[in-house]
């Protein structure tokens, strides 16, 4: 029997509640001294609703007649030629983007940071403006700091650009 | 007698110049944001909410509330224009607003829109009013084992009005379920033992709400439209037929032909609204039909029918007031923006439920009363203007610039809660499990309501066991539970039987 995407989806799901079942629940609930009866009821829940998924996109393959399959198959293969794998490359870099400016957020500052970040991910997604691009990736993240150090009084992540902006304007 | 003297009081605490300025900066943001295609009125509002921790409680909830309510309304504005709406309930409206438009008739469309909005809004504000205070009164008679099953009912039902078909949902109870175990995470309220901490620290506190909410509705659709960035330029493609402006006459008689249709959208809008689960757009679409099927002449709908853009207007916007009614009567948010104004409660020290209707009776009334101005004067003094203009706006929304900003709002928005570097890689975490769930048709909104209904679940079904001394008939022995609970099992049932016919026949 031929597993489409939907029924690798619940057979991952099914395996996620079996390692609960025998692995998670009892190191990470029960070994830390917390009630065991929520965590599996609503493990239950989660295997009995992927056991209904998994049979309703086998059952839901089976039903599709060869005619509807045959079409079905012609139109993902003429999407897949049409589809060009830059929209995804495109998700793939944005989330890169985001894990490196998260990661060096805390060392080198707000500022400086975000500037960088939001320079690079204007130019992913397709502006080639550079007036544009540049004075978004300043100003944004400036009025975003002012507001916080300013308005709000709280502070964001500080480094070399907040240390200078702090000593230049607000004596510190 | 206490009804009218609540609500005098509320009206006296509410009206401030600055709750009005208030719930006009909200209305505004709200109609700019939900007019831009690809983002919505909840993304607004789940943007605003850490900027308003420190604003005083009524303000802060009443400019949230103007912003969902303006957001909900500005969908059909570009809907009309140029035939992308905004959000998913104005497309019903495009379906009439946008042939209108192409007519040179665009100011029409916008200001029936408009106008139904208002109503709708209104008599669903009206209906919040005065059905709250009783049911919250029958709400405060229910006991552990009843909120508990109510819960159960609510998450079944959503599940069972949002999905298509069987394979929705089965997808659609998953997503329950993830929702209930990332509820799970953090110490246990009841023990305060660590649960699926795995040795994390951070992890104690649970995963915040507001970082749950961006994460998977904010966040991940910045990474969803990173994809399709190229398919959201609004080109504008109205044709050379030259505007025609409405007279005071013609906006009369558009009033009077769609007057019954207006009333009939509202008490659906309003009815619908106040089920959980039931969003603006089965408003918006059930609106529509019904407003079809009883036209003499149904032909004339989809070639810009006035009747056709008032119907789904005043039934989309008449959700908005009614979606809370579950939430202060009962505690449970029936709606996305209704979760996130119970987030919006909860950080500003009141926990919506029954109770807030005796402990903040005074707010409260003070909240309707703001919510009945924000159509009213957002309407006038906010949609009206922007109209007028939102041709040359919004055709000009950049959008490599608003999904990096929003994106960087998203990060600022979660570091202000606790300042914690981990709340943003939880976040980031979560817009990509949100990323990958929307792309594989799971559904989000169930999960978020389940991760927040989750602890009261838990908390209420482990009180009523510890009642019962861990006896689980005491779910059967309440009439009520029993009922709830049956009504939950067979919605799911008879949905998936209902929906598997219809797969069939189609």
């Amino acid at each position: 029997m031929k597993i489409g995407r939907e029924g690798k989806i619940a057979l991952g799901l099914i395996a996620f509640c079996l390692i609960n079942y025998f692995y998670l629940i009892p190191t990470q609930v029960v070994q830390q001294g917390s009630s065991p009866v929520y965590p599996l009821i609503v493990n239950t829940f989660i295997l009995v609703s992927s056991i209904g998924y998994f049979y309703q996109s086998t059952l839901r393959r089976k039903r599709v007649s060869e005619g509807e399959e045959f079409e079905e198959k012609k139109v993902s293969s003429t999407e897949k030629g049409e589809k060009s794998i830059k929209p995804v490359l495109r998700v793939i870099a944005q989330t890169a983007f985001i894990i490196i400016w998260v990661t060096v957020l805390e060392y080198v500052g707000f500022l400086l940071s975000s500037m960088v970040f939001l320079a690079a991910s204007i130019i992913l997604y397709g502006s080639r403006n550079y007036f544009k691009i540049i004075t978004a990736s300043i100003l944004f993240p400036l009025v975003i700091y002012l507001l916080f150090k300013v308005v709000l009084k709280t502070a964001l992540p500080e480094g070399i650009l907040e240390n200078l902006l702090g000593s230049v304007f607000f004596g510190q | 007698m206490d009804f009218i003297s609540n609500l005098m009081k509320g009206i006296d605490f509410a009206l401030s110049f600055t709750n009005i300025i208030g719930i006009l900066i909200g209305y505004f943001i709200g109609v700019v944001v939900g007019a831009t295609p690809g983002l919505m009125a909840t993304t607004a509002m789940v943007l605003m909410l850490p900027f308003t921790f420190t604003l005083d409680p009524l303000f802060a909830i009443a400019t949230l509330m103007g912003c969902y309510k303006g957001g909900v309304y500005a969908g059909s504005i570009t809907g009309t224009l140029f035939n992308i709406p905004g959000t998913p309930e104005a497309a019903a409206t495009a379906l009439d607003g946008y042939p209108m438009g192409q007519r040179g008739e665009e100011l029409r469309a916008l200001e029936i829109d408009l106008f139904a909005s208002v109503i709708g809004g209104t008599f669903s504000n009206l209906l919040l009013l005065f059905t709250a205070a009783p049911l919250a009164f029958i709400a405060l008679k229910l006991g552990p084992p009843e909120v508990a099953a109510l819960i159960f009912f609510s998450l079944t039902v959503v599940v069972s009005l949002m999905g298509d078909t069987p394979l929705e949902i089965w997808k659609g109870l998953v997503s329950v379920g993830g929702g209930l175990f990332i509820g799970m995470i953090g110490l246990d309220a009841m023990t305060t033992t660590r649960r699926y901490g795995f040795g994390i620290v951070e992890l104690d506190k649970g995963i915040g709400f507001i970082t749950c909410i961006i994460g998977l509705l904010a966040l991940s659709e910045v990474l969803v439209q990173a994809e399709a960035i190229t398919s959201l330029k609004l080109s504008d493609r109205r044709s050379r037929v030259p505007s025609k402006k409405p007279t005071f006459r013609s906006r009369i008689n558009d009033l009077k032909v769609c007057a019954v249709d207006i009333l009939r959208s509202s008490l659906l809008g309003s009815l619908l609204g106040a089920l959980p689960g039931i969003g603006a757009t089965t408003a918006a679409f059930v609106s529509y039909g019904e407003a079809k099927r009883a036209a003499k002449n149904p032909e004339n709908f989809g070639k810009g029918d006035v009747r056709g853009i008032a119907a789904p207007e005043a039934g989309n916007n008449a959700v908005c007031a009614a979606s809370l009614i579950p939430l202060v009567t009962l505690g449970i948010p029936g709606s996305v923006a209704a979760a996130v104004l119970f987030g919006a409660f909860m950080v500003q020290g009141m926990i919506p439920g029954p109770m807030l209707m005796i402990t903040h009776a005074e707010f409260l009334y003070g909240l309707f009363f703001l919510m009945i101005l924000t159509d009213i004067l957002g309407g006038a003094l906010v949609a009206y203007p922007i109209i007028r203009v939102a041709r040359y706006i919004f055709r000009r929304v950049d959008y490599s610039l608003l999904f990096p900003i929003v994106t960087v709002f998203c990060a600022v928005g979660v570091y202000a809660v606790d300042f914690s570097i981990f709340d943003i890689k939880v976040l980031l975490f979560l817009g990509v499990l949100g990323y990958l769930m929307k792309k594989t048709n799971f559904n989000i909104p169930a999960l978020v309501l389940a991760f927040i209904l989750g602890p009261i679940l838990e908390r209420n079904m482990r009180t009523a066991l510890l009642i019962s001394q861990g006896n689980p008939a005491i779910f059967i022995k309440s009439p009520v539970a029993a009922a709830l609970l049956i009504l939950g099992v067979v919605s799911v049932i008879l949905s998936l039987k209902r929906k598997k016919r219809k797969v069939i026949t189609i």
